[in-house]
């Protein structure tokens, strides 16, 4: 049984590979798949979070609520880090 | 005659507007509230009333011919955190606290402190703790594997980013690596550290522990007992170093606490051991320059649901102080009577205004005990047929305030909030769990700044206030019904002993802006069971809840002396 994951939609090497780093450093399953948009791969995402790209940014989608990113941000570690965290339950770090 | 009542509060100025014809009853026109301006009974406070007025008045199109105030007596409401002054030698242990949720590895180990360049040359022959500073998590891997491969006996990591876990996966998934140490760059190369990380959700026992820490340390017996403040300054933290520096002596400086000197003389300390006296016992305070009317203090709550928060919380050593003092001018009254064309007029006592005020709720009849709870004081006032008495005990809702706030680290407006409004935790973007462990669902998710937070949660406008304390809700609604429960509760208590005791089976009015919280009201009702009272909250004028009582009341008292 495959452990439940938050799903990155990106082909692009540094974007996986950061957002990868941020999800081993924060001990949270990240699935990685082919571009869709970030509330697609939420929808896939059995934790229901999905990471794509989004207007030239990196979004964090969630499969429920408004079809909104969720949170929307440039650096793909820093993004992988509050999509980790928002599946782990933990503050994001982010301020309003 | 149209006339105002005017109650200046320490947080909060209410006007009562009210017509006079002599021979009938007051007709009440209006009641307005706002924040009082500068300190209460003071000319900065004039504004506050000036402008509540103007709004009342622009409303009728009649200014009024007279104010009427209280007899006023200010409090001044602070709280000192001792440990703050404190000087404690941690007996040539130096220490850090990681703020990482994301430590590697598990387990306590020693070694001298070395760059990870140095690693490049010959093994050293002892244990080694390398510093990581800011290069990529894969280099640094190679780095440390390739030593380990040479003979470096490599027993723990400090890394200077969120790198840890990635970097001890590729090295040794249990070797005990603390991460996001900001001054990692000021650690004394070359001194003997010992690092441990506990388990998820632990805390650490070795470096917390001065006997263990030293044997990790190498200290002789003498420094171990002189490492006890270091240990202590470790327990509940995940993960910790300690680095053994230059000895020293290990003791502590304590700060002096403030005195309070009584009526017959004697003093007492205002420090967390001690209790205030009975009311009005404190003539005097260091460091207040006025003729005081009384002064209570209390500690931070206890809490025996976690026993690191109880230790960090006793060693704070934070006293919240309330004083009441003999006002020495009429700041107030000159302010007003230059910059308003009304008569101004010392009316009445506040509580022989809050009884009058309080008896015009609904069903009293004539109140004979009013307990007005406001911001600076718990007043009481007892009108039966053995006489009449009246006390003001020192401390009330700003006093709580306060306390919330250092529970909270927050500064006193939003305290204020988070002592009224109920908190919330919120578990993800759609879950929140409340202070009773029920949950509520969210159609829109909450912000992403909240996630996880304790936060204060406004029901009616659905905000949320996410604050940075790391307490559950169940425990923070503890602690904050405690710091009601140990000042307005417990000055109650004092006062009520003041005026020799209550007449089971009476009616008690309370009333004043810290009647409006219910939570306030248990407390009181829970404080006063073996009274058997009768306590009700009050209702002004049957439309204004417990607010406005002396305002209202200094109308009335005047209207029948009219």
């Amino acid at each position: 049984m495959s452990p439940p994951t938050v799903v990155l939609a990106s082909d692009d090497a540094e974007v996986i590979r950061a957002v990868a780093a941020a999800f081993e450093e924060e001990a949270v399953p990240l699935s990685v798949v082919a571009p869709i948009s970030a509330r697609a791969a939420a929808l896939r995402s059995p934790l229901g979070i999905g990471i794509a790209l989004h207007d030239g940014a990196l979004a964090i989608a969630l499969s429920t609520g408004p079809d909104v990113p969720y949170v929307i941000g440039d650096d793909p570690r820093r993004m992988g880090r509050f999509a980790a965290r928002l599946a782990a339950r933990r503050p994001l770090g982010v301020t309003a | 005659m149209l006339v105002a009542g005017v109650d200046v509060g320490n947080a909060t100025t209410e006007v009562a507007l009210a017509r006079l014809i002599p021979g009938r009853e007051p007709e009440h026109l209006s009641v307005t509230r706002g924040p009082t301006t500068g300190a209460k009974g003071t000319a900065e406070s004039a504004q506050g009333v000036l402008d509540l007025i103007e709004r009342a008045s622009r409303r009728l199109g009649e200014q009024p011919h007279r104010i009427l105030l209280a007899d006023l007596h200010p409090v001044e409401t602070g709280l000192r955190e001792l440990s703050a002054d404190d000087t404690h030698d941690l007996g040539g242990v130096g220490i850090a606290r990681p703020v990482s949720a994301t430590p590697s590895g598990v387990g306590a180990a020693a070694g001298q402190l070395i760059d990870l360049e140095d690693l490049m040359g010959e093994p050293l022959g002892l244990p080694v703790v390398p510093i990581v500073g800011p290069i990529d998590y894969d280099d640094a891997a190679a780095q440390l594997n390739a030593a380990r491969a040479v003979g470096w006996n490599i027993v723990a990591l400090v890394v200077t980013g969120d790198d840890g876990v990635l970097i001890g996966n590729r090295v040794d998934g249990s070797l005990p690596i603390i991460d996001e140490v900001a001054d990692a760059a000021t650690l004394p190369r070359g001194a003997w550290a010992a690092v441990e990380v506990a388990p998820l959700g632990g805390a650490v026992t070795q470096l917390a522990d001065p006997l263990r820490l030293a044997v990790l340390l190498s200290l002789d017996p003498q420094r171990a007992r002189g490492a006890r403040n270091a240990a202590r300054a470790l327990v509940g933290h995940r993960a910790a170093i300690a680095v053994r520096r230059e000895a020293s002596g290990g003791g502590s400086t304590r700060e002096a606490a403030r005195m309070a000197t009584l009526r017959d003389g004697s003093t007492v300390a205002i420090d967390i051991g001690t209790r205030p006296p009975g009311l009005g016992d404190v003539i005097a305070v260091d460091g207040v320059d006025a003729t005081l009317l009384d002064a209570f203090w209390t500690a931070l709550p206890r809490t025996e649901d976690n026993a690191a928060l109880a230790l960090q919380l006793h060693q704070r050593r934070a006293v919240g102080l309330a004083v009441l003092a003999e006002r020495g001018d009429t700041g107030l009254e000159r302010a007003l009577a230059e910059r308003s064309d009304a008569e101004v007029i010392v009316a009445a006592a506040e509580t022989a205004a809050a009884v009058a005020g309080a008896s015009t709720t609904p069903g009293a009849g004539h109140a004979p005990i009013v307990i007005d709870i406001g911001g600076g004081t718990v007043d009481l006032h007892v009108e039966l047929a053995g006489g009449t008495r009246a006390v003001a005990a020192a401390g009330a809702g700003v006093l709580v305030d306060r306390i919330c706030g250092a529970l909270l680290g927050i500064d006193p407006l939003r305290a204020e909030r988070a002592k009224q409004l109920p908190s919330v935790h919120v578990e993800t973007p759609f879950i929140l769990r409340h202070e009773d462990g029920g949950r509520t669902f969210l159609t829109h998710p909450a912000p992403a700044h909240t996630v996880a937070h304790l936060c204060v949660s406004e029901r009616r406008e659905g905000s949320l206030d996410p604050l940075t304390a790391d307490l559950a809700p169940e425990l923070w609604g503890r602690l904050r019904r405690a710091a009601k429960r140990d000042v307005i509760a417990g000055n109650l208590r004092r006062a009520i002993d003041a005026v020799g005791g209550l007449p089971p089976g009476e009616l008690a009015i309370l009333v004043g802006g810290c009647a409006e919280d219910a939570e306030v009201v248990d407390e009181v009702s829970l404080e006063l069971t073996d009274l058997d009272l009768a306590i009700a909250r009050g209702n002004v004028l049957g439309q204004h809840g417990p607010r406005a009582a002396v305002a209202v009341g200094l109308v009335l008292l005047h209207a029948r002396g009219a």
